[in-house]
Formats: structure tokens, sequence, C-alpha cells
């Protein structure tokens, strides 16, 4: 597993569209991707909260990681990421649950339902998934115990943020103790692989070996 | 050929817009009509991937992927990586 940052790498010169990830919060994690875009500007596209689907320059605190897909398709993602950007604006609701939600092979989002919503690590899948790139085994995937404690804690914040209804805090809630949580290392471990879409047994595993590295 | 994405990317841009607006007849011209083995391999790809979602009313867009299959082959590609979800 090679894990990039500034102190070893240029971040000017990742090989188009990276997964990224931080460790300011060992709580926490952040993901989104690093990616080219057709000014060959490096940009940081992630989905930071609720209708805060940024665009913006690199942090430099992130690490970085390769996607091993062949160079045409890294193209391809470039652009999709580009035209999610396009498309969506900062757009993107905010939510605990993966179902119902998706994009479009043009970079649009779909929602089944307006109160469903992706969290950093599922809009990460959600766009892999829409060019192909399923990552990890969801029919496999079993709920935790501390995936409850987390969507409990996200759920709260989110229902203090001025800009989310009652009716989205209730429809969120439906889904506590109810829908599996996919962390961002865990996600970011699993992109890197090459051997996706992978087990939960694996993608701990990967997980694991991950935070060693950027801690 | 169209060889960066900065050149690709007004195309990529009118093919995604033809979905949106839903208009599969001129796509399916576009997919007729295209020399697969003149344009560059990430066209390729957009021109499949923006339109997988709607390809059953792109009546062309299976014969499309197979005559993909075999110029991709013929490039010296590994098919199964290149076009992976769509096959």
């Amino acid at each position: 597993m090679v894990v990039k940052s500034k102190d070893t790498h240029n971040v000017n010169e990742i090989d188009n569209v990276c997964i990224v990830i931080n460790n300011e919060d060992p709580d926490q994690h952040h993901t989104g991707f690093f990616f080219k875009n057709t000014k060959d500007e490096v940009k940081f596209l992630h989905l930071a909260w609720f209708d805060h689907l940024l665009y913006e320059d690199p942090d430099e605190k992130y690490f970085w990681l390769d996607i091993p897909i062949d160079k045409f398709n890294l193209m391809q993602m470039q652009m999709f990421l580009e035209n999610i950007h396009n498309k969506n604006n900062q757009e993107c609701s905010y939510g605990v649950a993966l179902d119902g939600v998706s994009f479009n092979n043009d970079g649009n989002l779909l929602q089944e339902n307006l109160h469903s919503g992706l969290t950093c690590a599922t809009f990460v899948m959600r766009a892999l998934e829409a060019q192909g790139y399923n990552l990890i085994n969801l029919d496999t995937w079993e709920i935790r115990k501390e995936d409850k404690i987390w969507q409990e804690k996200i759920i709260g914040a989110l229902q203090n943020y001025w800009k989310t209804t009652p009716a989205f805090i209730e429809f969120q809630k439906n889904y506590i103790g109810k829908v599996a949580r996919y962390k961002p290392i865990e996600v970011v471990a699993a992109a890197n692989s090459e051997e996706i879409p992978l087990n939960q047994d694996k993608v701990i595993e990967l997980s694991k070996k991950l935070l060693k590295i950027i801690q | 050929m169209l060889t960066t994405t900065k050149q690709i990317m007004p195309y990529y841009s009118k093919i995604s817009d033809l979905i949106i607006e839903e208009d599969f007849k001129s796509y399916n011209k576009i997919l007729n009509n295209i020399k697969i083995n003149e344009i560059h391999e990430t066209l390729v790809l957009s021109l499949l991937r923006v339109s997988y979602l709607k390809r059953k009313k792109i009546s062309s867009w299976n014969n499309f992927l197979d005559e993909v299959k075999i110029d991709f082959h013929d490039r010296g590609h590994d098919i199964n990586k290149l076009l992976i979800g769509l096959i």
C-alpha cells in the first residue's frame, strides 16, 4: 500500500484521480478525491457536509492513494468528477444511509427520496460505482454496534443545522441502527485495492494497515 | 486525434446533454456513424459509460459495445479491465 503526502510527493503530479484521507480527528476521518480538472489543475472534490459538495484546491494535510484503474478510465473519471461538480454545484444532501441515492452517468445526483443523502465515504462509493467500480460487497456487509452511535451523533448534528427540515430529520432517524456505516478509512482502503469488490473482513484488514501508516 | 481531457471534455459534455435531454435518436446516430478506430479510447469509453443506464433506449448500443470489444482487442487492450462495469 503506497500512501503519499506532501512530505513524499508533489500533489501536482498525481495520477489524474486519487483517493484521499486525513487524520486530524482519529474518530472521524474524511475522504474525497484529488483529481486533475480539464485545465490540468488539481482539485479536491468532497462532500464535507449537507449541501457542501466542495470543489477546492487540495488540502495539504491530506494523504492520497492511487486508484488502480487504467489511464483511459482515469481520464473518463476526471471528466465525470468535473461533471459532478458542474451539475450539482454544492448541492448534495448528507445522510446516514446509502440506499436510494446515487449518481447518474452524467454526474447528476439521483435521489429516490428527497431526504436521502450521502456521507463523504458513500459519496466516494457512489461516484466510483457510477463508473462501474463497486468497491465493497454490500450484500454480505454486517451492521456493527458502533454504527448506531455514530448515526445518532451525525443526525443530532444535522438536526442543529439550519438547512435541514424536520421532515428530513425524521426520515434520517428511520435508518438509525438499521443500516451500515462505511467508514472513510475503509472506503479509501478498498478504492486502493485491485481486488474489488471486497468483503468486510478484507476491507477492515486493509483499513487497519492504512490507519497505521497515516497515524 | 483528441487525446487530452481538455480536448475531449466538450464532446463529453455534449453527449451528457443528449442523455439528459433524452435525445436518443441523435445518440444512436453518433454510435452508428462514429469510426471507433479513429477516436481516443477515453472518448469511446465515455460514449458507453454516459449512456449505460439508458442503453435499452439506444438501439445501436449493444452493437457499438461489440464493435468496441473488437477494436480494443485489436489495439492490444485488456477488454475486461477497460470495459469494467459495462460487460
